[in-house]
């Protein structure tokens, strides 16, 4: 079997690294770029295992049990830490929201923590408590270090056959008697039996040539990251308040970002200053000695936005035979692509759906089986 | 703005006395810290984030940040702070003990090391591992301070006030468009500040020649100035600036901007190239003739450009004694060297040597080897324009052998849409040349900005400057006009990276210093890891993504990795600098509202 992956970002390496485990066929990867030019190096490297729900809540857990597990094959260190996440809360509603839903966390095993104000001041004294309600910390949370993983993935890949095809877009599929037959390439066209489409914000691009049309929409998120600094920072903090969020990387920059209001779209991934003063303003409020913190770099990628703010994986049954997709992850897909590639690569050669995947399906949107999920960070 | 001073004495402002790690030394109110504290010899102001080597400053421009020295109760860049009475300096220099422990195994591939892979030693590793990098605690910072945003409009934002950036700047005004001149040095005049040699070409002498701009400058009604300000890049909303000495961010509102920033001495790859006492040559010219303060009584100059041979014989004058090396073997080479000092050719490989500074330096070269004692090095082998704000408007940057990696513009100096470039940030290597582009920049945007007659004054500009051109024999100034208008990058060959000293990679010959990047991590990135392209390089070792934001590596680093694969550097490629290209305060930005 001829599979080609299409987009090389963190969905499309563990795509090509879980087939190639499985010894699949023979697999290309098409990337237009260089490796991980897209969001999968512009994100925040963050995973969690909070969210509002269960559908989500459950991948993330397996997610992250998978790349811990693969972390000791890998030939780079992914740098897992679990410093947590600590939300910030304001209101009764908020606090309200969170201890509802930690009852179906702590039936995943996966409980937080909630705190008072003062709570939180002693176990960060930086933080600037004075209109806080409470907190909400989740120690099952962490940081990764977004590039070593898509690098551990790729050489992993590439140590078992993957066949690499950089600086290369694919610009069309062909499609005859419903059957995915080949890829048009600017080096010509590849016969294939299998496209996994995993092009991130751009997978649209491919899908509404051949007329599928998932309702998913890039959104251009930017982020700013400081000089670095001794390591203080261990949470990622998220204020409900202002839509802020900030953590230390474990290299000592602090990294963060904050709601931003920008037309969807691809729209060029250039930062603005407005929302860098925004974040700088929102920050320095909530951690005072931040204040002479510099701003050393800003940078932007894209959320794939999808209705209900999950990742979409598998296929439609009457698509085109041999066509999925992975992508739509809606801003947090770093934490859920080492499952996603494992999933879809039993999907793919077994034909049959695990169950961890069933909700993920692109059949949901028309069945109107949406994934209530609105827990989404910056 | 602060004035060209006459004297070295009124440069330096008047004395004070500062405190270094507890010794009180002499400083002056309009030195920088650095400068007095080189003065007085201490020359370690930091100690390096991963390996702990011991560094100096580089160059003395705010933009680099190499070394960041505790004054006060902040972590500031020594070269931008200036002395004050009684003001406290501090270097850390203890290494903790894992570090000395596991110094062996701090390369650049320390993240991902078998030992690191298994989940429980690692995490208990990451605990330990995360505190260890020598960087400033936030919580030593005062949190007083608030900085402001000011807006600033403008007809034109000439960014940089050498010769060209002045001439541009005057030529604009005379035109009655409103200029504002932005440059980050503590007074304008770039490298007329300090090289004080005559300009080949242009008949004045260099002195009134400055003094007959800077006066033009200053009395035309239509021009502001902002010294010791850097230009910190384009946002998608605006261009902006920063002023250190103020806390001021600038917002740029203008209709037209002309980006004259002139060339950064790139430095030189060899080893120990990172100890305290390795400079830029400019900077070793700006130490001496700015500020009055020696680099050493016997030196090392790298190179044999122009501008090393401008710096040798300078601090020759000065009684200091001078070794040139190059890669040019000795029958090869044009000048008269041996009224400046003594040459050393055909050189393979430099070793530094020294405890806290530059001691002694081994030459290895097709002939033997060579030991010379020296205190100080001056790298100028290869100069580049500083590419990072013009690949931030991804504006096309295109290496040409023997040439370097030149911003792509037209022959009215057209970079893009309102974005004009002129002097040695286009690449070229002559003043006179510069002195042109800066008249054609300030006419085609005032052509571009509707200005009655421009268009005439331009063209014969224009003419003038192919002439010159021609003169000079600078083909590929009209390659650069070419690609301009077709798009089209040939292939280029490569020789061989104009910085580089070693023979094979090493591990204590830097690229990065930001973040202690040597030969030997890219040299593995290449080979064992099979990256070949400045972005997977960057993400696998860091080069690039330090305090100096590649101001420093990103040439070198480019050009090392193509020599190691044998690649066209135009695949290789740059890298994306992103604003700010400098660092700013969260209080500046937060400007004055939020905490
Ligand atoms: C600011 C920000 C912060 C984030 N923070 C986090 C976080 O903390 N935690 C988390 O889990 N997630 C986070 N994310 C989300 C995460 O980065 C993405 O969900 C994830 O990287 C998506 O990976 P991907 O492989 O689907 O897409 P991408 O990484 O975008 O990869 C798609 C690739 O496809 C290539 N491509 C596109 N079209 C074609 C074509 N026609 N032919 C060939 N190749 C093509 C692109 O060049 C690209 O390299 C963040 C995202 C952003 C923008």
């Amino acid at each position: 079997m001829k599979i080609a992956i299409v987009g090389g970002g963190v969905s499309g390496l563990s795509i090509a690294y879980n087939l190639a485990v499985r010894s699949a066929g023979e697999i290309h990867l098409f990337e237009k770029n260089w490796i991980m030019y897209g969001s999968s190096t512009r994100s925040g490297a963050r995973f969690r295992v909070h969210f509002w729900t269960e559908e989500n809540s459950r991948f993330a857990i397996e997610s992250i049990k998978r790349l811990e597990k693969l972390a000791g094959k890998m030939e780079w260190n992914p740098i897992i830490y679990r410093g947590g996440y600590l939300w910030l809360l304001f209101n009764e509603h908020q606090i309200e929201r969170f201890k509802e839903t930690n009852k179906m966390w702590s039936k995943l095993g996966v409980q937080g923590i909630f705190l008072e104000p003062e709570d939180i001041r002693e176990r960060y004294p930086y933080i600037n408590v004075d209109d806080v309600l409470g907190g909400f910390y989740g120690p099952q949370d962490g940081s990764l270090h977004h590039d070593y993983v898509c690098f551990g993935y790729y050489s992993l890949a590439k140590k078992l056959g993957v066949i690499f095809h950089e600086f290369t877009p694919v610009n069309e599929i062909i499609v005859s008697d419903n059957k995915v037959k080949q890829l048009k390439t600017m080096s010509g066209l590849v016969d294939v039996d299998v496209v996994v489409l995993a092009a991130g914000a751009w997978t649209n691009e491919l899908l509404e040539k051949i007329g599928i049309h998932l309702p998913t929409e890039p959104l251009r998120k930017e982020v700013c990251l400081t000089e670095p600094y001794h390591y203080f920072i261990d949470p990622l903090i998220i204020d409900m308040g202002s839509g802020a969020y900030v953590g230390q990387t474990l290299k000592g920059e602090i990294l963060g970002s904050i709601d931003y209001p920008t037309p969807p779209g691809l729209i060029k991934l250039e930062t603005k200053l407005e929302f860098v003063i925004k974040w700088a303003r929102a920050i320095t409020k909530r951690i005072p000695i931040l204040k002479n913190a510099r701003v050393m770099r800003t940078w932007a990628g894209y959320y794939m936005m999808s209705a209900d703010n999950s990742h979409i994986m598998g296929r439609g049954p009457e698509w085109p035979e041999g066509l999925y997709v992975a992508y739509g992850y809606s801003g947090h897909g770093f934490m859920m692509a080492p499952l996603v590639g494992e999933l879809l690569a039993e999907n793919i050669l077994t034909g049959k759906i695990p169950e961890l995947m069933k909700p993920f399906l692109p059949t949901r949107f028309r069945e109107n089986k949406l994934i209530q999920e609105k827990l989404v960070i910056g | 703005m602060s004035l060209f001073g006459d004297t070295i004495q009124e440069r330096r402002g008047s004395r004070v006395r500062i405190f270094f790690r507890g010794v009180g030394v002499e400083g002056y109110t309009l030195e920088p810290v650095s400068i007095a504290l080189y003065h007085n010899g201490f020359k370690v102001l930091s100690r390096s984030k991963k390996l702990y080597r011991v560094r100096g400053f580089y160059s003395l421009s705010p933009q680099d940040r190499l070394v960041l020295t505790r004054v006060g109760s902040e972590y500031v860049n020594p070269c931008e702070v200036f002395c004050q009475e009684g003001q406290e300096a501090h270097v850390d220099l203890s290494v903790p003990f894992l570090v000395k422990l596991f110094t062996p195994l701090l390369d650049g591939y320390f993240q991902h090391r078998r030992l690191l892979k298994n989940k429980i030693l690692w995490s208990l590793a990451a605990d330990k591992i995360k505190k260890l990098a020598n960087h400033p605690r936030i919580g030593d910072i005062e949190a007083e301070k608030t900085g402001r945003i000011l807006e600033v409009k403008s007809d034109v934002v000439v960014v940089g006030g050498g010769l060209s950036g002045l001439v541009a700047t005057y030529t604009t005004s005379k035109l009655g468009l409103r200029v504002l001149l932005i440059d980050d040095s503590p007074a304008l005049g770039g490298r007329m500040r300090y090289d004080h040699m005559d300009i080949p070409g242009i008949s004045m002498p260099r002195e009134n020649l400055l003094q007959d701009l800077l006066n033009k400058v200053n009395a035309s009604g239509n021009v502001s100035i902002l010294t010791r300000t850097v230009f910190t890049g384009f946002f998608e909303d605006h261009p902006t600036a920063y002023s250190e000495y103020d806390k001021v961010l600038y917002v740029l509102k203008a209709k037209a901007y002309i980006i004259a920033t002139g060339l950064v001495d790139v430095p030189c790859i060899f080893r120990n190239n990172d100890l305290p006492g390795v400079f830029s040559g400019s900077t070793v010219l700006e130490m001496v003739n700015y500020y009055g303060v020696e680099p050493g009584r016997r030196g090392l100059i790298i190179g044999l450009s122009q501008n090393s041979l401008r710096i040798a014989e300078q601090l020759k004058r000065l009684g200091i004694d001078i070794v040139l090396v190059s890669h040019s073997k000795p029958e090869e080479v044009r000048y008269d060297l041996s009224k400046i000092g003594e040459y050393v050719g055909s050189v393979k490989e430099i070793q530094a040597s020294g405890k806290t500074c530059v001691e002694r330096v081994n030459i290895i070269h097709d002939n033997g080897r060579d030991e010379v004692k020296v205190d100080f090095i001056a790298c100028s082998a290869f100069s580049t324009p500083d590419v990072r704000i013009l690949n931030q408007l991804d504006s096309k940057i295109v290496f040409l052998d023997n040439v370097g990696f030149i911003p792509i513009h037209d022959e009215y100096m057209h970079l893009k849409d309102n974005i004009f470039i002129a002097g040695g940030v286009s690449g070229s290597p002559y003043s006179i040349l510069h002195l042109i582009e800066g008249e054609i920049a300030a006419l085609s945007v005032a052509y571009k900005l509707g200005v009655k007659d421009a268009e005439p004054l331009m063209e014969e500009k224009i003419r003038e400057y192919r002439l010159k051109l021609s003169e000079m024999n600078l083909e590929w100034k009209n390659k650069i006009f070419e690609i301009s208008i077709s798009g089209l990058i040939e292939n280029t060959s490569f020789s061989y990276p104009p910085t580089l000293f070693i023979e094979k990679p090493r591990r204590d010959a830097f690229i990065c210093f930001c973040e202690d990047v040597t030969t030997k991590d890219i040299s593995r990135t290449v080979y064992e890891k099979g990256y070949r392209t400045l972005e997977l390089v960057k993400r696998s070792l860091g080069v690039c993504t330090g305090r100096c934001q590649g101001r420093l590596c990103m040439v070198n680093s480019a050009l090392y990795v193509s020599y190691l694969s044998n690649l066209d550097p135009n695949q290789v490629g740059l890298t994306k600098a992103r604003a700010p290209t400098t660092p700013i305060p969260l209080h500046v930005l937060a400007g004055g509202e939020g905490g």
